[in-house]
């Protein structure tokens, strides 16, 4: 993990480490966010730290989400992720809405905000992928926009930030969908104008 | 002798009319420093209040600096993780896909 401050941002580049060992993907993920998170605190040790996760599964699930609200007790926050299982899912496509809706409902109050968002699946919608098997093809079964999901989070929760990690291919287009809709909406800038990573894709 | 006692007494009269002529010129002198000592201790009074004024906005500012700094430095990292049973698989699965990207 590369971290490069200034006073007032943080700019983050994380590099997953894929020969990690034989474990489940869940696992090491959960073991990636652990040391991202030690990791900041150690790296700026006068920085107040506050850690928070949403998981999210599918429409049928009994759990659609799972969350850990922002916490600067490390501690408090690993036991939670700990906690956190992969099940259920059903068809490819996930509820990434319900996901970024919990995200919106934390409460953030820090001056600079991160989002990582990690997924081996797109949402639902035909437009945010390229033909993985997908119950509700239409999109959103409750009728929910992308536009005023990652609009929310831009301007109300104000979040400076928002990654998302590839785990496969096939959330590359959901990826570029969201990002050219946001720099549409929100930002009103060229997609050429900003980096991007080979595994983190900065939406924002 | 009379007149000489005369010319005597209109020189001491004109003297002292001098020395009083002088003394009421020292007295307004007097006055006038006296005057002019109190402004400036007014002026020192005024001067020091705004001193202290400005090291109080000093110490303000300094204050809101340190809040904005603080404020700056404060950091919500937070995560949004698919849990669903596709991220159960090893990440063996990944490290192939990888492997044959690379191909």
């Amino acid at each position: 993990m590369k971290c490069d401050a200034s006073w007032t941002e943080f700019n983050i580049l994380v590099d997953v480490d894929w020969l990690c060992c034989v474990q489940s993907i869940i696992n090491m993920v959960k073991e990636q966010i652990k040391e991202m998170a030690a990791g900041v605190g150690k790296a700026y040790p006068d920085v107040k730290l506050r850690v928070a996760f949403v998981a999210y599964r599918d429409y049928e699930d009994d759990l659609v989400t799972e969350r850990c609200e922002f916490t600067d007790h490390l501690s408090t926050f690993i036991k939670a992720l700990s906690e956190l299982h992969a099940i259920g899912g059903g068809d490819a496509g996930e509820d990434v809405f319900s996901g970024l809706q919990g995200i919106a409902s934390l409460n953030w109050t820090s001056q600079n905000r991160l989002l990582f968002h990690i997924a081996d699946a797109p949402c639902h919608g035909r437009r945010f992928h390229n033909g993985v098997s997908d119950e509700f093809p239409r999109g959103d079964m409750h009728g929910r926009r992308i536009e005023d999901l990652l609009s929310s989070l831009r301007t109300d929760c104000k979040i400076t930030k928002y990654f998302f990690c590839h785990l496969n291919k096939s959330t590359e287009r959901w990826c570029k969908s969201s990002r050219t809709l946001m720099l549409k909406l929100v930002i009103g800038f060229s997609t050429n104008s900003f980096p991007t990573s080979t595994k983190f894709h900065m939406l924002w | 002798m009379k007149v000489e006692n005369d010319k005597l007494k209109s020189t001491k009269e004109a003297k002292v009319t001098t020395l009083r002529k002088e003394l009421d010129r020292l007295n307004r002198e007097n006055d006038k420093l006296k005057e002019h000592k109190t402004l400036s201790e007014t002026e020192r009074r005024r001067l020091s209040r705004l001193e202290h004024q400005a090291e109080v906005n000093t110490q303000k500012r300094m204050e809101e600096i340190k809040k904005l700094v603080l404020k700056g430095q404060t950091l919500d990292l937070a995560f949004l993780v698919d849990a669903t049973g596709s991220m159960q698989v090893y990440s063996l699965t990944v490290l192939k896909e990888k492997c044959n990207q690379h191909e």
